[in-house]
Parts: C-alpha cells; sequence; structure tokens
C-alpha cells in the first residue's frame, strides 16, 4: 500500500489534484498573495494563500493518506527557504473552527514541523452584511527564512490592530 | 484622519480580499465558478513546487 497518493500539478485547473483510494478528488491551490505587501507598504514576495478542498462535497471515509499527500504538498512548498504560507478560515458557514481544528491536527501531527513554524491568530471584522466574522488564521514559514521576523511583526499586527478595540 | 485608522483600514481590506478570494477559489474547485472570473478578480494562482 502507497504511503500518500500520487498527486500532480494540472496547467490548466493550475491546482494540484489527487484522487484518494474512495475516487474523491482533492484540489490544492496556491494563490499569490499581497496581503503582506499592502499592509506593511513594502514589496514582500513570495507569500502563498493555500486553499484545499475536495472537488464535490461528498462525505469520505477517514482516510490518513490525504493527510499524509497533503503534508508532504506543503513541505515541497517550503524546498523554497523563502517561502510562505497564509491560512485562514471564515467562520461565515459556521465551519471555520473546524477546518481550523483539522489543519491544526495535521500540523502537529507532521513530522516536518520542527522545520515549518506556525503561528495562530484568531480575528474578528465586519462583514458587508454588517455581521462581525471571527476568522481563525494561520501563518507557516520556514525556520530558516531570513525574513521571518519581518513576516512575524506584518503577521502579528494583523491581530493587533483588528482587535485593539476590544 | 489618525494613522492607526488608515492601517485598521488598510487591513480590514487586505483581510476581507483575502476571505472573498478563498471563497472564489473554493467555488472554482467545486466547478462552480470559472477560472477567467477568478482572473478577472486578480486572483493569481502559483506552481511553486
Amino acid at each position: 500500500m502507497p504511503s500518500l497518493y500520487n498527486y500532480a500539478y494540472d496547467n490548466i485547473s493550475k491546482t494540484y489534484n489527487f484522487t484518494t483510494r474512495f475516487g474523491i478528488i482533492y484540489r490544492i491551490a496556491f494563490i499569490v498573495d499581497e496581503t503582506f505587501s499592502s499592509i506593511s507598504g513594502k514589496n514582500i514576495s513570495n507569500i502563498f494563500q493555500i486553499v484545499i478542498d475536495k472537488a464535490t462535497d461528498e462525505k469520505e471515509p477517514l482516510d490518513n493518506l490525504v493527510f499524509a499527500t497533503i503534508v508532504e504538498i506543503v513541505y515541497k512548498f517550503f524546498s523554497s527557504k523563502r517561502n510562505s504560507l497564509i491560512f485562514f478560515c471564515s467562520d461565515s458557514d459556521g465551519k471555520g473552527q473546524l477546518r481550523f481544528n483539522v489543519f491544526d491536527r495535521w500540523y502537529k501531527k507532521s513530522k516536518y514541523n520542527n522545520i515549518i513554524k506556525k503561528k495562530d491568530s484568531v480575528i474578528s471584522i465586519s462583514s458587508t452584511k454588517s455581521e462581525i466574522v471571527t476568522i481563525h488564521t494561520s501563518f507557516l514559514y520556514h525556520k530558516d527564512n531570513k525574513d521571518k521576523e519581518l513576516l512575524i511583526g506584518i503577521y502579528e499586527s494583523i491581530e493587533k490592530v483588528l482587535n485593539q478595540d476590544k | 484622519m489618525k494613522q492607526s485608522s488608515i492601517n485598521k483600514k488598510r487591513i480590514v481590506k487586505s483581510v476581507t480580499k483575502l476571505i472573498a478570494d478563498k471563497d472564489a477559489v473554493r467555488s472554482y474547485m467545486k466547478g462552480k465558478a470559472t477560472l477567467k472570473s477568478l482572473t478577472d478578480k486578480g486572483i493569481k494562482f502559483a506552481k511553486p513546487l
């Protein structure tokens, strides 16, 4: 039995894809993120948002190979020490906390968490419907990223500024 | 306007876009949106591996 699923980048969909033994298709996208540049006013590159989702809404049995495959993709992403990831889970559909917990569990179980470091924060902002939306966030960076102090400072400023009136 | 107020507006705008972009990409992954609609929103896909 393989230890992870075969994944490949699809040039048409622009996503990394793999199919589980239950026939579930997973897609992983890396989106160029300009949030850090916008907030800091500096030209910050190599920041990406990761989006992980199934192609369909069908439920699947517990499958540890999914975890292993996604962790491997994230690890490969960090083969460039300059790369950093932000992961946002909005609670707008009531599942933000759940998704965040799954991601956190994956991180803690990963054998790479001594190389890839993670910071978490919970922020609240007003949505377009004037409701307060809680957002769970994580920032992942390589332990040897030479800009990590600057990046952590920008990331922490998001929580600090948004939560300062509470 | 105070600098902190400007910073907060800028951060709220950035984070709101971040969330909207993620929702749009998730819709796309499920076949409910086109790649062009994401490109039109300024969403850029990367191939970092």
